[in-house]
């Protein structure tokens, strides 16, 4: 009996992906466990493995494809079975004639003229429709449905996931949406008219997710951002010597690693930055773990891997942990795990610059700490007559927090905190 | 509202005015079966026929001498010659007759005709063909002098022409002709001659303008707008005799800046007259030098090289910084 | 003519009257755009109207008048022998053209668009520089280019305007029903008018280069057709082409290969009908780098953009099928997009008919298609045998199909063979762009009798519940 498979539901709050390959065709043998597709979801590509041993019949999707949860991949003839699916065709009769089943590339998603007109005007891609008329077919009220549906976000399972922490770069091609009449041409403009060169990227993928999670944070959370600046002077010696006695370059200690032990150490003191919101049952609920998403920067948009325990490991070990997953996230390997269950972010763009930004917080988390590029700064210390000028490395930090859950005293209590521990390394010594 | 180029809204505003009173006459080489020179009289003869749509031999003193002699003894007549730089053959008519004899004859005669000729440079045309001569006619006492600018205002200020009871040069903006489009309505419509418009509110600096430099102005003006903040009030003049210095005057006394754009070569051109006037009328008023962007004072070249020749929007950019700077 | 160049600027400048160039340039007009056509002939209309789709039915739908009288005899009516005035048909013919060409010009009038009589070539990328009109030159911000496409000849035949070698054009002209007629091609062209002069009295000779006449339809479309040839035509002959075409003052000798022998024969004209090529050449595209394919059809994205995004391209020079509706969808896709609707051309099926007597239609996918493409479909058959309207019109060898996706049923294509199939394709076309099922159509009550009702009870011969076939349940 040949079996239909279906896009399996790959974990917390993956309902899509889209198809980055299709490894095999019709025809291939496969046995169970053998990776049929690799499917990039929201968080990750992951590679779905054949839960069938068979003949492949046929491969329903195709690279590039966007499939939802339930969808099928690929129906697999499992073994000694006859080689045509019989089709539950009523009374065939005579002047009928059966074509072998090698199922239409593709066809046309049923929809009519005017609805195929509407859902391009909702910018709606009727693949992505659930259809509510006989036989698959879409309706005009289907499309507004799923045009509102993209209009209001819905409600992510769990947290975690992508979430670059900056605010959203301007897309390739903002979209600029269909006007409905035309401009009256200006008979007298003289000379050439100019003439927008516009292109438009589809919103895929990790794009379409990063803008749908910053839409999501932005307009649920109202937002405040604590800004300072950190001595860094001691720190930064005590890692250049660190550094320096480390025989192997590839264990260099960047910044980052102390700046998530630093903000562990500061979350264990204010439980209300490490917790999220239930709106629903309006409850702050405080997480007992220290798992800390770090952003990075991957050639397929921003993802932030999760520094799992990050308060029950040293800073080496967070260093090469980070290492690792950096890693996994530009050459696109990262597994949903590896990007879920973050209880706080840390986003350092150091290495860009930046004197300040303000970062979005990955929502449902309640805060996140940016750092931008440490420079050297003329520091005056005493007092208005009598003080002196010195030289220091000073780290521009910034918290971004969820007010409902914590007010702008308690934002700065903690970057104060923070600031303490970072400017004397001693003191981050004890309080780890 | 039907849209119409220059030439359909001329050949309008011929048609509903020789519909509308016997006495107007369309005369001058090709106007007849030809339709004239650019089509402007195209399919008069067919609907009033030879005894008032006159095909004449090639000979512009004549014209104007019988336009003139028909104008005295009661008709309307419309002259047309083929281009502006054939009009010095009939400047004798003009100067010593058209402009003069309501004067000689105190007041018994009015000479009630109107010389139309095309003018100015853009249509790669040949020697005499291209020239902007505006000034010989302004200057004449006892003549108007007109110019529109678009297919709207061409057809209003020509049936105001035929129907003044003294005689008109009416100069047509060839460049303009068939470059664009403009809804024009088939009712009646009229311009007072002697009066200019504003083309475009600005409050940094004033450019006056007419004609075919209408458009480039217009253009350079957007362009100050768009790159550089700088709003620039545009007057398109219309009439160039008599001068509407009411409205030249407020506008200067508006923004303290003016620059002056025309095709006609520079010196003892009309802006010329019109920095004069506002030096009498506005002189306490004015921040900055008036300036020109004119034609040089050259003979006009030929084709291959008249875009260099003729005022752009960049020059004219370039005059209105200097004269924001000039006194800043 | 006019001293010096006087260039105009307009909003949407659209090259070619016909029928893609006018549905654009009307669409945008009333978008509210400014919109310049310019067509180099006198009137609009193109090819469709001026030499091809209209004045072909009227010489079609006259010989149907005629075939129709000489088959009364079955039905005890006696009519005399036809006379043919031929220059009446033509006046007749002329004066359907003029109402119709006279008619596009006051809508364009009344939508403000401006007919430029002119022949149009790329100056650069936003001019055109306008040949045979007061106008020289004309920039736009936008183009639509809907030149179209004109007759092929065989290589070695020149055709002079008025020989007795003609194209389509020449042949629509009607200026004799000559005795011989020679149609080389059996496309669509040459069987349509090779059918009307053979019912006009001209004894027709068709030639084709293949196997088979109208390549690529369905075999069981053409099959009634080919019997109506074989009694109508002197001859058909198969895998032959023309080797030499000598025209003299009284005739055209032609040297004709067939499969088996090489033939010398006289004719008193010879209509050329092997296909037609776009015109894409000689507009100066190539200077501006609009992407033209090997068959000369510019290539356009669903919004029928070219590579270059403000010129657009529509209609025949855009690619098959060749077709008058086609290019009119096109022309409004591409208005549309210009005035930046969300527009797009995403036909899904553009129905095709062979004005022959029975007429072919077809709509979607075709049974050689499917199975070119391996596509899996059920095909549904209700010949006209067993529809009673079709007896009484002498039409039982017509045929009805639908061509459904075995699974869920949806139509996919629909071929019909018989009188009538030009108006009855437009159900399926209906049915596959609403994406309907066999239920649909089949659940559609269709008038009795009628032709319609062979649509009805095909798909009920899918669902296994014809009534007026019988089909055995397995």
């Amino acid at each position: 009996m040949a079996k239909v498979f279906r896009l399996p539901d790959l974990g917390e709050g993956i309902h899509e992906g889209e198809i980055v390959e299709v490894l095999v065709r019709s025809g291939d043998p496969v046995t169970e466990g053998q990776p049929l597709l690799i499917v990039e979801t929201d968080k990750a590509a992951v590679e779905i493995p054949s839960p069938f041993t068979g003949v492949v019949q046929t491969v329903h999707v195709q690279a590039g494809q966007v499939v939802r949860v339930g969808d099928p991949l690929v129906t697999v003839k499992e073994e000694g079975e006859p080689a045509e699916e019989s089709p539950a065709a009523p009374a065939p009769g005579r002047p009928m004639e059966a074509r072998p089943p090698e199922a239409p590339e593709g066809l046309p998603v049923p929809a009519s003229p005017a609805t195929r007109r509407l859902a391009r005007e909702l910018g709606v891609d009727l693949r992505r429709v659930r259809p509510s008329g006989p036989g698959g077919r879409v309706t005009a009220e289907d499309v507004r449905r799923a045009a509102e549906a993209a209009a209001i976000p819905e409600r992510p399972a769990a947290l975690h996931g992508v979430a670059p922490p900056e605010a959203p770069e301007p897309l390739e091609e903002e979209r600029i949406p269909p006007r409905a009449v035309p401009p009256a041409p200006s008979a007298v403009s003289a000379g050439a008219p100019a003439f927008p060169a516009e292109r438009r990227v589809p919103l895929k993928s990790f794009r379409r997710v990063i803008a749908r999670r910053m839409a999501e944070a932005w307009a649920r959370v109202p937002h405040v951002s604590h800004h300072d600046g950190v001595d860094i002077s001691e720190l930064e010696r005590l890692r250049e010597e660190l550094n320096r006695k480390a025989a192997d370059p590839e264990r260099r200690l960047s910044l980052t690693p102390f700046l998530v032990k630093a903000a562990v150490a500061v979350l264990k003191e204010f439980p209300a930055f490490n917790a999220r919101l239930d709106e629903e049952r309006q409850e702050i609920v405080l997480k007992a773990d220290y798992h800390i998403g770090v952003a990075v920067d991957s050639p397929r948009g921003l993802v932030v891997p999760v520094l799992k325990d990050a308060d029950r490991k040293s800073i080496t070990e967070l260093a090469a942990e980070l290492r690792a997953l950096s890693q996994r996230a530009r050459s696109g390997e990262l597994s949903p795990d590896d990007v879920s269950g973050g209880t706080f972010t840390l986003t350092n763009i150091g290495a860009l610059g930046g004197r300040g930004f303000t970062p979005i917080i990955n929502y449902p988390q309640t805060a996140i700490l940016g750092a931008g590029k440490a420079r050297l700064e003329p520091v005056v210390t005493g007092t208005l007559d009598e003080h002196t000028l010195t030289v220091r490395l000073i780290l521009p930090v910034v918290l971004a927090f969820d007010h409902r859950v914590v007010d702008g005293a308690d934002g700065a209590r903690f970057v104060n905190r923070l600031k303490a521990l970072l400017e004397d390394p001693k003191v981050l010594l004890v309080s780890l | 509202m039907p849209k119409m180029t220059m030439v359909q809204a001329l050949n309008l505003a011929l048609r509903q005015e020789m519909e509308k009173d016997d006495r107007v006459v369309v005369l001058g080489e090709d106007v007849g079966v030809d339709g004239g020179v650019f089509r402007v009289t195209e399919g008069l003869i067919d609907c009033f026929g030879p005894d008032r749509v006159l095909d004449t031999p090639l000979a512009e003193s004549a014209i104007v001498g019988m336009s003139i002699g028909m104008a005295v003894y009661g008709l309307r007549p419309v002259c047309e010659i083929q281009f502006s730089g054939f009009t010095y053959l009939n400047f004798h008519q003009i100067e010593c007759h058209a402009s003069r004899l309501r004067h000689r004859s105190q007041g018994r005669f009015t000479v009630p005709m109107v010389l139309r000729a095309p003018y100015g440079g853009g249509v790669r045309a040949l020697e005499h063909h291209s020239e902007s001569r505006e000034a010989f006619f302004a200057h004449m006492p006892g003549l108007k002098m007109v110019i529109p600018s678009g297919p709207r205002n061409a057809r209003a200020l020509l049936v105001s022409a035929i129907r003044d009871p003294d005689p008109v040069i009416f100069f047509e903006p060839k460049a303009v002709y068939r470059a664009f489009r403009e809804e024009v309505p088939e009712e009646e419509e009229t311009l007072p001659i002697g009066q200019s418009a504003v083309a475009r509110e600005g409050r940094h600096v004033t450019l006056i303008t007419y004609g075919a430099m209408v458009r480039p102005t217009m253009e350079a003006a957007e362009r100050l707008s768009r790159e550089d903040g700088i709003e620039a009030e545009v007057v398109d003049l219309l009439t160039l005799a008599p001068l509407d210095d009411t409205l030249i005057t407020a506008s200067a006394k508006k923004t303290g800046r003016v620059v002056i754009v025309h095709e006609a070569p520079r010196s003892y051109g009309p802006g010329a007259e019109i920095t004069a006037r506002l030096v009498e009328k506005a002189f306490y008023f004015l921040e900055a030098p008036v300036r020109r962007v004119a034609g040089y004072d050259l003979i006009m070249p030929l084709f291959a090289r008249e875009q260099a020749y003729l005022p752009n929007a960049g020059r004219i950019v370039r005059a209105v910084k200097e004269t924001l700077e000039a006194a800043a | 003519m006019v001293m010096g160049e006087l260039s105009q600027e307009t909003h949407v400048a659209v090259i070619g009257g016909g029928p893609g160039g006018y549905a654009a340039a009307f669409r945008a007009a009333d978008l509210g755009l400014d919109v310049t056509l310019v067509e180099e002939e006198p009137r609009c209309g193109g090819t469709c109207l001026l030499r091809g789709c209209i004045p072909s039915k009227a010489l079609l739908q006259t010989a149907e008048i005629i075939w129709d009288a000489m088959q009364a005899d079955r039905r005890g009516i006696r009519f005399g022998a036809p006379e043919l005035d031929v220059a009446k048909l033509r006046a007749w013919k002329d004066g359907i053209i003029d109402t119709l060409a006279s008619g596009l010009h006051r809508l364009a009038n009344k939508r403000n668009v401006q007919i430029v009589r002119a022949r149009a070539f790329f100056e650069n990328a936003h001019t055109l520089r306008l040949e045979g009109s007061d106008i020289t030159h004309l920039t736009f911000r936008h183009a639509v280019i809907a030149v179209g496409s004109e007759p092929l000849s065989p290589p070695g035949v020149s055709l002079k305007p008025g020989g007795r070698i003609m194209d389509s054009t020449g042949a629509l002209a009607a200026q004799d029903i000559p005795s011989r007629l020679l149609v080389v091609g059996g496309g669509y062209i040459g069987l349509e008018l090779g059918c009307a002069y053979a019912v006009f009295g001209s004894r027709v000779t068709l030639i084709h280069r293949t196997e088979r006449i109208l390549g690529g339809v369905d075999e069981d479309l053409v099959r009634p057709l080919v019997k109506r040839i074989h009694e109508l035509f002197e001859s058909v002959r198969l895998e032959t082409e023309v080797e030499v075409l000598r025209e003299d003052a009284d005739g055209v000798t032609a040297v004709l290969r067939g499969p088996s022998e090489t033939r010398e024969e006289r004719f008193d004209r010879v209509l050329i009908a092997v296909g037609r090529a776009p015109r894409s050449r000689g507009l100066g595209l190539e200077a501006l780098g609009i992407a033209v394919d090997a068959a000369g059809f510019i290539q356009v994205d669903a919004q029928r953009r070219t590579s270059v995004p403000h010129i657009y391209a529509v209609g025949d020079v855009a690619g098959h099928p060749m077709l008058a509706h086609k290019a009119m969808r096109e022309g409004k896709v591409a208005a549309e997009a210009i005035a930046g609707m969300p527009s797009a051309y995403d036909v899904q099926a553009v129905p095709a008919v062979v004005y022959t007597d029975p007429q072919i239609a077809w709509a979607g996918l075709t049974e050689t298609e499917a199975r070119r493409k391996n596509i899996a479909v059920k095909i549904a058959r209700f010949p006209w045998g067993a529809s009673g309207r079709a007896l009484t019109m002498d039409a039982a060898d017509g045929l009805t199909k639908i061509l459904f996706d075995p699974q869920s049923g949806r139509i996919l294509g629909m071929g019909i063979v018989g009188r009538g199939a030009e108006t009855m394709i437009a159900e399926g076309v209906l049915a596959i762009e609403m994406g309907a099922s066999a239920e649909d159509v089949a659940l559609t009550v269709h008038a009795h009798p009628t032709l319609s009702e062979t649509e009805g009870e095909a798909a009920e011969v899918f669902l296994g519940s014809a009534t007026h076939l019988y089909v055995p349940g397995t």
